[in-house]
């Protein structure tokens, strides 16, 4: 008798455990990589002159990423620049650069010209947040003296958790354009 | 044969010849000194016994003089065992001591009916409600602290996880209520799921232990258990609150144990809670550390003690925040957050999390039946299905919506185990068990692949035990099969990979004398690789470098000797272990020359390698009684890990760790007894290691102290229980090696704590 008493609220038990659980099956997914930054572009305009260059995450999740095209640009123009981000790991593409242009507090571009061009390029003019901080999705670029060089533009993506821009931060991004001056 | 016959019948005439004697004696409580009714009084090598009449008094006669072992038992107080010499009539006094009182274990579960072997002649440290209670700390982990060779592998002030002799993660296994807890061993990140207030017990066993508990107990096994089910009619409950200075933690707990009068129906129930703002170092708080936890448990059991039925079902939730100087975008913001060595802004307190943040939910469902009335022998089935379901989010406003890692990890186990009845001192164990698990991505990035794997293993342990020796010996083949789906963005197509172990161990166990217990044990353990040793191919997060797995890795394999010997003398005892671990193939990250450019800069880059390894160490710990009112305790753990063919130092071993204890029973103060207080002096030295990888050395050695004063209030029906600690006391500015955050910021400072415990 008491055996079977344990045997019936044994089974009850077990069949109440069998139902209260289901689990999906996994597969291959695409992930809702919304916010993954897998391209930074620089295009530099000066009247009709218009040069750009690619940074691109071949692998699409925060892996490898190779340079494509070359910014040429020439000595003694002012260019203005413009910054686009898209993440291009998912179909359609997302412009990232819109996230930005909402967010303006918590990002600020911080451009430099490295390796051998240092004194012959200028950044200024960064177009600003609400707060008068920089941000950096517009620039001017002037090439100053003469003669030819090669170097590169370094593009960070700086990311604030408040808005001031004096706080650590986070790096978005993190790229280096290669660069001649004709 | 004949021959033996004649001597053994010559030898019983002789004995009988012998002359008898009379045992008188009387047992007292040793508090009250008022006679003791019923205590068992047994000489074990005459396999006779009497019990201590109304007076506490017992007789046992026609004793033939010669040495003897007497123990008196009697539950609720601690058993006494002495040696006797019977030459004449002897009269004997015993005192008891009265054994603190052990919630919810209100019966004592017999040999009979525990299927388990517990291995012998291996390092297990058992941990009593009455050592837990007053231990639970910030996490669950800290209970274990105090375990020689036990460290803890942390990342911040509330994340830990538990180390054994320098393994940890996927090479320990960690089981909370029969079932081993699938989830703590992904991430550094990832500590075990399991309510700080729940366990009553604590099983720690110290070296591979495969064949008893599967693949991945390379390097030991942690068991929590919770409480057993309340025996007699009636309920009983406890409340326990504590409280903690350092992050202002203020947490919680009630339990209730009933069972029923006429039906064998026993059940218990348990919520906690816990709610931690910011911890603070000597110099600064560590902003966005504080968490909030939530958690519920709640079991039912039908039947006698050797033919029961129980479920149990336990929910754990907890929310907490990560210090924001620690979350690394890049190299460089690694390289800045190491330079800065501090938090940026002096933030003041706060009980706020922002994101970085992690939330984790773990439901626990176990249905357990044990019978020995079914068949002759035990069967002990157990059924355990639990979901672990794991959100990051990054620092990213837009993050809040979509988490950056979304991880639901769905677990069932099955294990059939068949006690066999002793076959004259044989004892042995057969089982089978089976264990499927799913994991699926949710969030917006990819940590490991989704997957769906199906273990499937059987084993068998034989002990043979006689008086004074015990040899057990077993077995345990195991079939992995995995399932893996990648991403839809990696190149690399669903693919299935099995892995197939055979494990052994042999183990002895000599009791040279009542106070000397020796054991050895030889024993074989595997693991396979994991899905993110195989197959990550990115940065890894918070580490700042670029992991790349290697899906040709073959499982590790360790072959693992351990001495132990347990010292059981009047005035002190202690236990000495000694061990020596051979890895082949141990996995493990190795420097890559060339680093890798990513979307976000470029990281120092890292691969997935195996290499023999040897991990051997000595830990142990010996108590003094000084005098009844001073004990002295002294532990310590040494670990050496060594890459066997270069001779290099494993990085990522814990220091060498010493710890002195002294425990001063003070006395009854007015309505408090039992005052006491106990002192730990904790020197931890620099870790040895010396890897041209890290970003920075391994730092300093240290030493901080912690002191305890605890006492009991007793009532007829109840009891109080305080304490009130302090760790850290002298607000040592230090930096762990095994702390993650050892990068950017100190360790905690002082942490005043007051807890308290209400049994009813």
């Amino acid at each position: 008798m008491k055996t079977k008493n344990i045997f019936l609220f044994a089974m009850l038990i077990f069949v109440l455990i069998l139902t209260s659980c289901t689990e999906k099956n996994p597969t291959s997914v695409g992930i809702d990589e919304h916010n993954v930054l897998t391209t930074i572009k620089v295009i530099l305009k000066s009247g009709t002159d218009s040069t750009f260059a690619i940074a691109r995450d071949t692998t699409k999740v925060k892996g490898k990423t190779i340079t494509e095209d070359t910014l040429r640009v020439t000595s003694g123009k002012t260019y203005l620049g413009e910054v686009f981000l898209y993440n291009e790991s998912v179909t359609p593409i997302i412009d990232l650069s819109s996230e930005i242009k909402e967010l303006p507090n918590e990002h600020m571009f911080v451009f430099s010209a490295i390796d051998g061009i240092e004194s012959r390029i200028t950044i200024n003019n960064l177009n600003k947040d609400g707060n008068g901080k920089d941000v950096g999705l517009t620039f001017n670029l002037i090439i100053s003296g003469s003669g030819s060089a090669k170097g590169y533009l370094r593009v960070i993506l700086k990311h604030y958790d408040s808005g001031d821009k004096t706080q650590a931060f986070d790096t978005d991004g993190d790229v280096k354009l290669p660069l001649i001056i004709k | 044969m004949r021959r033996y016959i004649i001597f053994l019948i010559f030898i019983l005439t002789f004995t009988q010849a012998q002359e008898k004697f009379q045992l008188k004696g009387v047992v007292v409580d040793s508090l009250s000194s008022k006679p003791i009714e019923n205590a068992n009084v047994f000489i074990k090598d005459l396999q006779r016994g009497t019990t201590t009449s109304s007076v506490g008094e017992f007789i046992i006669d026609k004793i033939e003089s010669g040495s003897y072992y007497i123990s008196i038992q009697l539950l609720g107080y601690k058993t006494v065992s002495k040696k006797i010499e019977v030459k004449n009539n002897l009269f004997l006094k015993y005192s008891l001591e009265e054994q603190d009182i052990h919630l919810g274990e209100m019966h004592v579960v017999g040999e009979k009916y525990n299927s388990e072997l517990l291995g012998i002649g291996q390092s297990v440290t058992t941990m009593s409600l009455k050592e837990i209670e007053m231990l639970r700390g910030q996490t669950v982990s800290t209970i274990l602290e105090g375990i020689p060779g036990i460290t803890l592998y942390s990342t911040g002030p509330s994340i830990s996880k538990p180390v054994i002799r320098g393994f940890h993660s996927q090479r320990i296994v960690v089981i909370n209520a029969g079932v081993p807890i699938e989830g703590q061993q992904w991430g550094n990140e990832h500590a075990p799921e399991i309510d700080p207030f729940s366990p009553t017990k604590v099983d720690v066993i110290k070296g591979a232990s495969s064949v008893e508990y599967g693949n991945g107990a390379l390097g030991g096994v942690i068991k929590f258990d919770p409480r057993n089910f309340r025996n007699e009619p009636g309920i009983n409950g406890t409340v326990i609150g504590n409280l903690f200075s350092n992050n202002r933690q203020l947490s919680g707990s009630m339990i209730l144990d009933g069972a029923f009068e006429n039906l064998p129906l026993s059940w218990q129930t348990q919520i906690s809670g816990r709610y931690a703002g910011d911890s603070q170092t000597p110099e600064y708080y560590i902003t966005n550390s504080g968490f909030r936890e939530v958690n519920g448990s709640f079991g039912i059991k039908y039947g006698s003690e050797d033919h029961f039925v129980e479920t149990y079902f336990s929910h754990f939730g907890n929310e907490l925040g990560i210090y924001s100087g620690s979350h690394i975008g890049s190299y460089d913001d690694m390289l800045r957050a190491i330079e800065r060595g501090k938090p940026e802004i002096n933030n003041p307190f706060s009980y706020e999390i922002k994101d970085p943040s992690q939330k984790v939910n773990h439901d626990l469902l176990s249905f357990h039946a044990v019978s020995s009335e079914l068949i002759p022998g035990i069967i002990d089935f157990t059924y355990g299905w639990q979901k672990n379901k794991r959100q990051e989010f990054d620092g990213h406003l837009k993050s809040r919506v979509i988490a950056s890692m979304d991880m639901t990890l769905t677990t069932y186990n099955v294990e059939l185990k068949y006690k066999h009845l002793p076959f004259g001192l044989i004892n042995g164990v057969a089982g089978i068990s089976g264990n499927r698990q799913g994991n699926i991505n949710e969030g917006k990035s990819f940590l490991v692949p989704n997957h769906r794997s199906y273990t499937s293993s059987i084993f068998l342990i034989e002990q043979w035990k006689s008086e004074n020796l015990g040899v057990s010996i077993g077995s345990r083949y195991s079939k992995e099969w995995r399932d893996l789906y990648f991403s839809k963005n990696s190149n690399l197509k669903p693919t299935t990979i099995d892995y197939e172990t055979l494990n052994g161990m042999i183990s002895l166990e000599y009791l040279t004398s009542e106070q000397i217990q020796i054991g050895a044990t030889l024993s074989s353990a595997s693991r396979a690789p994991s899905a993110n040793e195989l197959y990550s191919d990115g940065v890894h997060h918070g580490s700042a470098q670029y992991e790349i797995g290697n899906s040709k890795l073959h499982p590790e394999k360790s072959i693992a000797g351990d001495l132990t010997t347990h010292m059981n003398f009047e005035e002190f005892h202690g236990e000495l272990n000694i061990f020596h671990n051979r890895i082949s193939n141990y996995i493990y990250l190795f420097p890559r020359e060339n680093p890798t450019v990513t979307i976000t800069g470029v990281f120092p880059t890292f691969e997935y390698r195996q290499s023999d390894v040897t991990i051997q160490g000595f830990d142990g710990s010996l108590q003094y009684e000084l005098s009844e009112k001073i004990s002295i305790k002294g532990n310590v753990g040494i670990v050496i890990g060594n890459i066997s063919n270069s001779g290099e130092l494993l990085y990522g071993m814990p220091g060498n760790r010493f710890r002195i204890s002294p425990h001063f029973h003070i006395a009854d103060f007015f309505k408090l007894k039992d005052v006491s207080a106990d002192l730990n002096i904790n020197h931890v030295q620099k870790q040895k290691t010396k890897t041209s990888a890290d970003y920075l050395p391994p730092p300093n050695s240290y030493t901080t102290i912690d002191l305890f004063f605890s006492g009991r209030i007793e009532t007829n029906s109840s009891q109080i229980k305080i304490q009130l600690g302090v760790n850290n006391l002298l607000n040592t500015k230090y930096r762990e090696h095994l702390n993650r955050f050892r990068y950017f910021i100190d360790n905690t400072g002082r942490d005043i704590s007051l807890k308290f415990l209400f049994t009813f």
